[in-house]
């Protein structure tokens, strides 16, 4: 199962995070960015992140400075390997040229890979005040930007916030449910002990992406409920997800709200000592 | 006012170089590796395959350690500033190889603001992380049709007044 994962977020990550150039021949009537695509093109043939693609991206970004693409993927390999001072520097020049493009990228990654939560809501923000739209995923497809905004708000410490901006997406007509989301609700209502509607919210989750997180929170909430067999059932199934890799995955690390063996092996032993 | 002049221009000059120095700079192998150093790296460490290293996220368990993530954050948190009076905040990460054999060396420090900018933490917090980093010794050969195989990891402590109030990614 973790090896479908595997597959599943490596095609992910393969068309969202190094997704293709524009059409080139948008470009025809101006031949250096028409040129500077051509490099862009060349680069994505190479490994991302390599010596030979990353000279492509610095040719096409010198013919054509304002292809914002090539400074958007020339970036990228920087923020993945922890460099980010150099990521920051060449994420803010493509979106100083397209905002409306890259501003969801750029806040992806201040959330991602840094927490630095203000600033992804920053980014998110200004997108939504620019454009009259769907706001609409992030890069890796995963989540909704607003529901990406509530998990920076819990990252924050503001769960009725982060509760709120999760609510209103979910009820909106054209949201289309993620990976995650309730799983992520069901946690923000058992974080302020509503069990009851974290229950259901888990439950939901099940039919999205049956997951071992889904049977250790479940069992959260039993235990606060003081059910205890049920409790008990739940942790047994988080356990088995767990070794079959039934839960949640992300090869450029840890997610919100994801457990580890460590989490189910505490709870059990406090089950078993109760 | 020559001098004067003159100051601005190298000033000028100089900015400049910095300013490109990110982009311009010639690219290595791939953007992260790690040469080896003989001002900085212990010569006992050696990698695998010199040519060939991957990511810790190319493997099926990019977390790579006994115990997982877990037992990474709970190696730190022991550690406190206390002693330092200067209120430090922003980002430490810590680049760094583990090798087929995992063992770990080319140890790099990074230290940022939260504006991904270059700053200088206190040397205690940098060299308590640093130090504690060297000594996590859980680390798990990333494998590959039975080969093992030498990788990058970086760890990012996120600093708030000198408490480390997260470990990434």
């Amino acid at each position: 199962m973790r090896e479908k994962h595997i597959i599943i977020l490596g095609f992910i990550f393969l068309f969202c995070t190094s997704y293709g150039p524009p059409n080139c021949n948008i470009y025809k009537e101006d031949k250096d960015c028409y040129e500077a695509c051509k490099e862009a093109e060349k680069a994505i043939m190479h490994p991302q992140g390599s010596k030979a693609s990353q000279e492509h991206f610095d040719e096409s970004i010198k013919l054509c400075p304002t292809f914002d693409y090539s400074h958007y993927e020339k970036a990228v390999p920087y923020a993945k390997r922890g460099l980010m001072r150099e990521w920051k520097k060449m994420i803010d020049k493509a979106v100083e040229i397209d905002p409306e493009e890259h501003l969801s990228n750029r806040g992806w990654y201040h959330f991602f890979f840094m927490h630095n939560y203000e600033a992804a809501i920053a980014d998110i923000d200004r997108l939504d005040e620019l454009v009259d739209y769907n706001i609409g995923p992030t890069g890796d497809g995963i989540y909704h930007l607003n529901i990406m905004k509530s998990l920076c708000f819990k990252g924050l410490g503001d769960i009725e916030k982060a509760t709120a901006i999760i609510e209103t997406q979910m009820k909106k007509e054209d949201h289309s449910v993620g990976l995650y989301d309730y799983l992520h609700l069901g946690v923000l209502y058992l974080e302020q002990g509503n069990f009851n509607l974290a229950l259901e919210n888990l439950e939901k989750q099940i039919s999205i992406n049956d997951l071992s997180e889904i049977y250790y929170y479940k069992a959260l909430c039993l235990k606060a409920k003081k059910e205890l067999n049920g409790y008990k059932d739940n942790l047994k199934t988080a356990l088995e997800y767990y070794e079959k890799g039934k839960s949640m995955y992300n090869p450029y690390r840890q997610m919100v709200d994801e457990i580890f063996l460590v989490d189910i092996e505490n709870e059990i032993k406090l089950a078993n000592e109760g | 006012m020559k001098y004067l002049v003159l100051t601005l221009f190298f000033i000028t000059v100089s900015c400049k170089r910095t300013e490109n120095s990110i982009d311009q700079h010639e690219h290595l192998r791939h953007v992260g590796d790690i040469a080896f150093d003989a001002a900085l790296d212990d010569p006992e460490f050696e990698p695998c395959h010199e040519d060939l290293s991957f990511v810790h996220y190319n493997f099926g368990n990019p977390d790579l350690y006994e115990g997982e993530k877990p037992a990474i954050i709970n190696a730190f948190k022991t550690i406190d500033f206390f002693q330092v009076a200067e209120q430090n905040t922003g980002y430490i990460t810590i680049r760094f190889m583990v090798n087929c054999n995992g063992e770990t060396g080319r140890f790099r420090v990074e230290q940022l603001d939260f504006n991904y900018k270059a700053k200088k933490f206190d040397k205690v917090i940098v060299d308590s992380i640093l130090s504690t980093t060297k000594s996590l010794d859980g680390w798990i050969p990333a494998t590959f049709n039975d080969k093992a195989f030498d990788y990058y990891k970086y760890l990012t402590f996120k600093i708030v007044d000198n408490k480390i109030i997260d470990i990434l990614p």
